[in-house]
């Protein structure tokens, strides 16, 4: 996996920056009036607005009349329409047909009820301009109409509009974001492309959130898939309500709780984000990480900024923390690099163009993350199941052991003498094998067997070596084993071990000590050694405990052997398991 | 008679020195038994025996090596194992017997006799003689050897010396009688003191005095013993 690494790198570097083209483009092809270069045509200019008071009317200003005294109207720019007010509203554009784009409409992107005129005669209405707030019929926050070509001679026309915004709702930054002459096919083009664009990583989002909920409930149950896939839900969520103005029209009285819906999934997004890497990397200090991103999230929340500003503080936030993690991780095993550039390129492009991330970049760069999570996540999966597979590999071998021809002909064997020498020991021997046979086929399918169960398997095999060398072997077994389960085979494979290395000439006894602290359970194992030369603890048995207890997900789990005098001490600590769920 | 068991499990050894005892009521026999190889070495280098009764882990290439060194030695050795599948392995390099575990007291029987009655080895199908040499061990191929000469106990094993690295005779520590037993068919006894690959017979010469020779394709010469002629001429003719 590691000569993908640089590919994977690159490629993300690349999906940043494609994900910062759209936002470039976008800023040239709009009609921003604000942001655009001022063109000598075809742009609205001297954009100005006047109130309509009690006594007034549209008509008695002449709101729509050219060539009046305009001294009590006030200019401003598009985006400074004012919130909770009836008020008429003109601007002037002068024509050049021949630079006119080929299918000339007027596209007016604002939260409130218009009815627009062009030279004074009606053009477009939008929801029911009213004087107050319960007769206002709200209109939709996006209005688009052909201008024909009647309409469009060359020289100065006027676009006026009686308004009123008492919808809003919530005091808002602005309500009003475009105002222009757009070729309606390029715009629909380009609607369409970025529908398709958000629809596309949304799906992906959806489908990731699925899949690792199925690993999740199906495959292993493991904190960061079910962090991840709760992580890719929210995004997809924040996604589809921060791109739904693009395909849904809503009346504009709606806007201001799609923005409070778009905050509250960006804190949950960021919060869960920096969450899912303390879950990915089991950090220890869950409550510390959970408070600090926590805490920070909420003083953003509180500092009253404007609804964008708090978003990609938000997400600013998010990217901190999961980069301050990720930095402590590199230090600690390596992992995280690529992760922590990534988020340093976030950072970057939220420090640099704050405004095209919420809108574009947001996305893109959390389908980035989202990759090197997926990665990682894959890697590990990988890794399990390698585990998994040489853990099944070491079982089979353990079983083959005893199921070797050669250790069965020696049985055999056995039992011919004990048969015609000692028949009584004969079926003694018999029982305590099939006993044996019988058990560990059983335990080789659990993955965790009552530690009674593990340790009646042990004296039998204890029984079996008795009988097969002529001694007296014994188990002696110290503390309280009710309720405790343990691995399966892994104590038995200790106590066969010590008989594959060792011929004990005399009788011993052997000793399994059980202690239990809260769920952790302590098992020291003491076996007899009688020639140091063939050394414990480099053999199958070794690795498949270690197998075992990897395959099991014990993570805390330990285990070490040493010699001690004439005995090999082995200690395994691991959790013990809720027997409700076994 | 003196006999030498290696076996760890001590039930089957028990099992075997109990049989033995038994079977060989007769000879009063003196067993001596051990756990393992290493324990029974200085015994056998110190002691004249007549058969090893071995039990030998026959899976690692150890095994083998150490099976190599005891059929170098003058004793016949037995293998007693749980591993039949390496029987086949174990005749190549001269095993008088393989009895396969687990094993019956008429097995037992049967190998005593072979080993008492001076029968041939069941399947002959020796390929190597195992030597030692100024205490290092060689694997002679039969296919080398042109014929073997007794010399009181121990044998002389003439080789073709085709590389001419190989010295054309070495000493085997078995008698003749011994390595008789093991040999394939083509290997005759055409003497009290010769044994010769026919294969490698080029003819019969009769010298004066009604005395007759083989000569063998190498040049050598090799006497003919007298009751051994008909038989010899029947084998020739035979082949």
């Amino acid at each position: 996996m590691g000569k993908y690494k640089p590919i994977i790198f690159l490629l993300h570097v690349a999906l940043i920056f494609f994900s910062a083209l759209p936002a470039w483009s976008q800023n040239n092809n709009s009609a921003d009036t604000e942001h655009r270069p001022s063109m000598p045509n075809n742009v609205f200019t001297q954009i100005q607005i006047r109130p309509i008071k009690s006594n007034e009317s549209s008509t008695s200003i002449q709101c729509h009349a050219s060539g009046v005294d305009q001294s009590d109207w006030q200019h401003i720019s598009f985006s400074e329409l004012p919130q909770n007010q009836f008020f008429c509203l003109r601007a002037k554009i002068n024509i050049h047909r021949e630079t006119l784009s080929s299918n000339p409409s007027l596209l007016v992107g604002m939260l409130g009820s218009t009815d627009f005129r062009w030279d004074n005669k009606a053009l477009i209405s939008n929801g029911l301009p009213a004087r107050s707030f319960i007769d206002e019929d709200p209109g939709t926050i996006k209005t688009l109409v052909r201008l024909s070509d009647d309409l469009l001679n060359d020289g100065e026309h006027m676009l006026s509009a009686t308004i009123s915004t008492f919808k809003v709702g919530k005091e808002l930054d602005s309500i009003g974001y475009v105002l222009a002459i757009v070729d309606e096919q390029k715009l629909a083009n380009m609607v369409l492309l970025v529908s398709m664009l958000s629809a596309f990583f949304i799906g992906v989002l959806v489908i990731l959130f699925v899949i690792f909920q199925l690993v999740n409930w199906l495959y292993q149950a493991e904190k960061s898939y079910q962090m991840f896939s709760v992580l890719c839900l929210f995004a997809a969520l924040l996604l589809s309500v921060e791109q739904a103005k693009f395909w849904l029209d809503y009346p504009y009285n709606w806007h201001a709780l799609r923005l409070s819906v778009i905050l509250v999934l960006t804190f949950i997004t960021s919060f869960l984000l920096p969450m899912f890497y303390v879950a990915y990397f089991r950090l220890k200090q869950v409550k510390i990480w959970v408070a600090c991103s926590l805490i920070s999230l909420i003083i953003i929340s509180l500092l009253d900024l404007s609804y964008d500003i708090t978003s990609v503080v938000l997400f600013f936030a998010a990217l901190f923390w999961s980069l301050v993690i990720n930095l402590l991780q590199i230090r600690k095993s390596g992992q995280g690099k690529a992760v922590s550039v990534l988020i340093l390129i976030g950072i970057g492009f939220i420090i640099f163009y704050p405004e095209y991330f919420v809108e574009f970049g947001f996305a893109m760069f959390f389908i980035a993350i989202v990759l090197t999570m997926l990665v990682a996540l894959i890697k590990e999966m990988r890794q399990h199941k390698a585990r998994s597979l040489k853990a099944e590999r070491i079982k089979t071998e353990l079983l083959r052991r005893n199921m070797q021809p050669h250790f069965l002909m020696n049985c055999l064997t056995q039992l011919m003498e004990l048969i015609e020498t000692k028949p009584q020991d004969a079926l003694v021997l018999i029982s305590a094998l099939s006993q044996e046979f019988r058990q560990l086929t059983q335990h080789n399918e659990q993955d965790y067997v009552p530690l009674s169960d593990e340790i009646a398997l042990c004296k039998n095999h204890i029984q079996i070596m008795s009988i097969r060398y002529q001694k007296d072997y014994q188990l002696a077994v110290v503390g309280e084993v009710q309720g405790i389960w343990v691995p399966s085979a892994i104590l038995h494979s200790l106590v066969e071990n010590c008989f594959t290395h060792n011929k004990i000439s005399s009788d011993r006894t052997f000793e399994l000590k059980v202690t239990q602290a809260g769920r952790q359970v302590n098992l020291t194992l003491i076996t007899p050694i009688e020639n140091n030369t063939n050394h414990q603890g480099t053999g199958s048995g070794n690795h498949f405990i270690h197998a075992k207890l990897a395959e099991l997900n014990q993570k805390e789990a330990e285990f070490a052997s040493y010699e001690s005098g004439d005995n090999w001490i082995s200690q395994i600590s691991y959790l013990n398991i809720n027997t409700t769920a076994n | 008679m003196v006999i030498v068991i290696v076996e760890d499990e001590p039930l089957i050894q028990q099992r075997i020195q109990r049989l033995t005892a038994e079977i060989l009521i007769a000879k009063a026999p003196k067993i001596i038994c051990f756990d393992d190889i290493d324990n029974a070495e200085s015994f056998l280098s110190e002691n004249t025996i007549d058969v090893l009764l071995l039990d030998l882990n026959l899976m690692g290439r150890d095994g083998f090596t150490l099976l190599k060194s005891k059929l170098a030695a003058a004793f016949h050795t037995i293998i007693i194992s749980a591993y039949a599948e390496k029987a086949i392995e174990a005749f190549e390099y001269g095993v008088l017997d393989f009895i396969a575990k687990p094993f019956t007291k008429e097995r037992l029987i049967q190998a005593f006799e072979r080993l008492l009655h001076n029968r041939k080895s069941e399947y002959r199908s020796c390929k190597y003689l195992s030597v030692k040499k100024a205490g290092e061990l060689q694997l002679i191929s039969l296919e080398d050897i042109n014929y073997i000469q007794a010399d009181g106990h121990y044998t002389w094993l003439n080789l073709s010396s085709s590389d001419g690295v190989m010295p054309t005779k070495v000493l085997h520590s078995k008698n003749i009688e011994k390595i008789e037993q093991l040999l394939p068919e083509s290997f005759m006894r055409v003497h009290r003191s010769y044994l010769v690959d026919m294969r490698k017979v080029k003819s019969v010469k009769i010298q004066e005095g009604s005395k007759y020779t083989l000569s063998l394709n190498s040049g050598e010469e090799v006497p003919v013993g007298r009751t051994k002629y008909e038989q010899v001429k029947k084998q020739l003719s035979g082949i």
